[in-house]
């Protein structure tokens, strides 16, 4: 600090310099790893005072750990939020989010498009909670309005997963503020860098940080992030509202989460994933920059191509949510575009053919990575499932990496002719 | 002034303090994640810049980012 009152408010400059690096031991200028199952206390006294959270301290990393705060503290500042609370992966994080502010009896309203990993949660393991799920399509508002209106929370994914289309989350907000109804966004493709949480105006965000947080695949986690900007005190459930008046209205939540469900579920981030998605997060505004102009250039280059029936990226003048997407996050408008390439024959034939492109079921890694979804993600859900989700026999999904531009239009454009060639000759 | 702050009588070399200078003054890791109650009231955090802490004030500051306070309150 130069103590001109200047603040850093630059993406990068925070991502950089991670929170309370001023105090580890030794100076280091990385967070530290702890890699301890329990921490000591001087005293039987200070041990007991840690659980009865009078004292500062940690007590066992099943429920927290230093290098897992850091991670949370450091995701929360790029979101812009209160606070964070990290998981073991981004299901993990939805999962606490649905047990701090669900019980039987309650209803979700989700949006009617959404990853397949959430879709299964909700329609396999809530419904058998007795928890109803109630699919709304988010851009008709008056019925996301009558919806909102008692129900416990609202899911939507700020840029849907694979369909790609984009909810106007300040417009819900308010609808969902009105009602007095927590808005949940999983803003995993559009990651803080395209818009903080708080900016975007969603009350909690989850993202599963193994996509473009860790970014380079070598870790599982996830997060769900308190915004600040829903007052829990109004929270329906009793058990939220009562936590908000012990703790304050702004950590009535995130104190409920971690004392009741991270704590006894065990679905805590493990330090060591902590520590490589702490390193990763501190690029990741770099290499959004590099994922969203590849996609953006690839989009353009597929959307021209004879071969290629349809493109779907939300940078594209085409794209339905074109206009929403650049009004919510500017150029950058994610790393994910599907294409449709007339026959699921074609489109498995193409994966095969390319050489650059990886065949794999994640995402948000800098190298460019593709997926038939029908077959994969989304085969074990119902045909109404995957035609909400946009998902199509022909479909394919890729997360377009941070290679050189010139390598991925070659590699796609071999394959396309490639796989169009075998298909001639069969 | 003295103060009993979780309990412990603890004296402080100034007539009196707000939440924030407390805070900092008692050197509280991560203070945006404590919750504090003064006298038994919980203090919502917004409040914490103009409420000042005076003499033979009892103050609780409440830490569950580390897991504990499950039986708190």
């Amino acid at each position: 600090m130069q103590g001109d009152g200047h603040e850093c408010r630059g993406f990068n400059t925070r991502a950089a310099h991670i929170l309370g690096s001023d105090k580890t031991p030794y100076g280091a200028t990385n967070a530290p790893l702890y890699l301890s199952s329990g921490f000591s206390a001087e005293s039987a006294d200070e041990l007991a005072e840690r659980f009865a959270g009078r004292r500062p301290g940690y007590i066992y990393s099943r429920i927290s750990n230093p290098g897992v705060s850091t991670f949370e503290q450091q995701f929360a500042s790029l979101e812009e939020g209160r606070g964070a609370i990290a998981c073991s992966s981004g299901m993990a994080a939805i999962s606490a989010v649905i047990l701090t502010l669900c019980r039987t009896g309650d209803r979700v309203v989700a949006g009617s498009s959404l990853f397949g990993g959430t879709l299964m949660l909700f329609d396999f393991l809530l419904q058998r909670m007795g928890v109803d799920v109630e699919y709304i399509d988010p851009s008709e508002t008056q019925n996301f309005a009558r919806a909102a209106d008692g129900a416990a929370l609202c899911f939507v994914e700020s840029i849907g997963n694979p369909k790609l289309d984009v909810v106007d989350v300040g417009a819900l907000a308010e609808i969902c503020s009105t009602a007095g109804t927590p808005l949940v966004v999983d803003s995993t493709l559009a990651t803080p860098y395209a818009a903080p949480g708080r900016r975007l105006g969603a009350h909690l965000t989850v993202h599963s940080t193994t996509k473009f947080a860790a970014g380079t695949g070598n870790s599982v986690g996830g997060l769900v992030v308190d915004t600040g900007l829903f007052d829990w005190k109004k929270c329906r459930d009793p058990e939220v509202s009562e936590s908000a008046g012990r703790f304050g209205s702004e950590l009535g939540f995130l104190a409920l989460a971690r004392r009741q469900v991270t704590r006894n579920t065990g679905n805590g981030m493990a330090p060591f994933d902590a520590f490589l998605q702490c390193t990763g997060l501190q690029t990741l505004g770099l290499r959004m920059e590099r994922h969203c102009a590849n996609a953006q250039a690839l989009a353009r280059f597929l959307e021209r191509h004879e071969l290629v029936e349809s493109v779907n990226y939300p940078g594209l003048q085409s794209s339905p949510w074109h206009d929403i997407a650049t009004k919510q996050f500017g150029e950058a408008c994610g790393a994910l575009l599907t294409l449709r390439l007339g026959s699921s024959t074609r489109a498995l034939r193409f994966i095969d053919a390319l050489d650059l492109a990886i065949n794999t079921a994640n995402l948000g890694d800098v190298r460019t990575m593709v997926i038939h979804p029908a077959s994969t993600i989304y085969r074990d859900l119902s045909e109404q499932s995957r035609r909400s989700a946009g998902v199509t026999d022909d479909l394919v999904r890729v997360s377009v990496g941070i290679e050189h531009i010139d390598d991925l239009i070659h590699d796609f454009d071999c394959a396309l002719k490639n796989g169009e060639t075998d298909d001639t000759t069969t | 002034m003295n103060l009993k702050i979780n309990g412990t009588d603890t004296t402080i070399d100034a007539p009196s303090l707000t939440v924030v200078e407390l805070l900092k003054q008692q050197n509280v890791d991560m203070p945006d994640m404590v919750s504090v109650q003064l006298n038994g009231e919980i203090l919502e955090r917004d409040a914490f810049e103009n409420t000042t802490v005076k003499d033979s004030d009892e103050v609780e500051f409440l830490y569950f980012m580390g897991g504990g306070a499950i039986d708190a309150g």
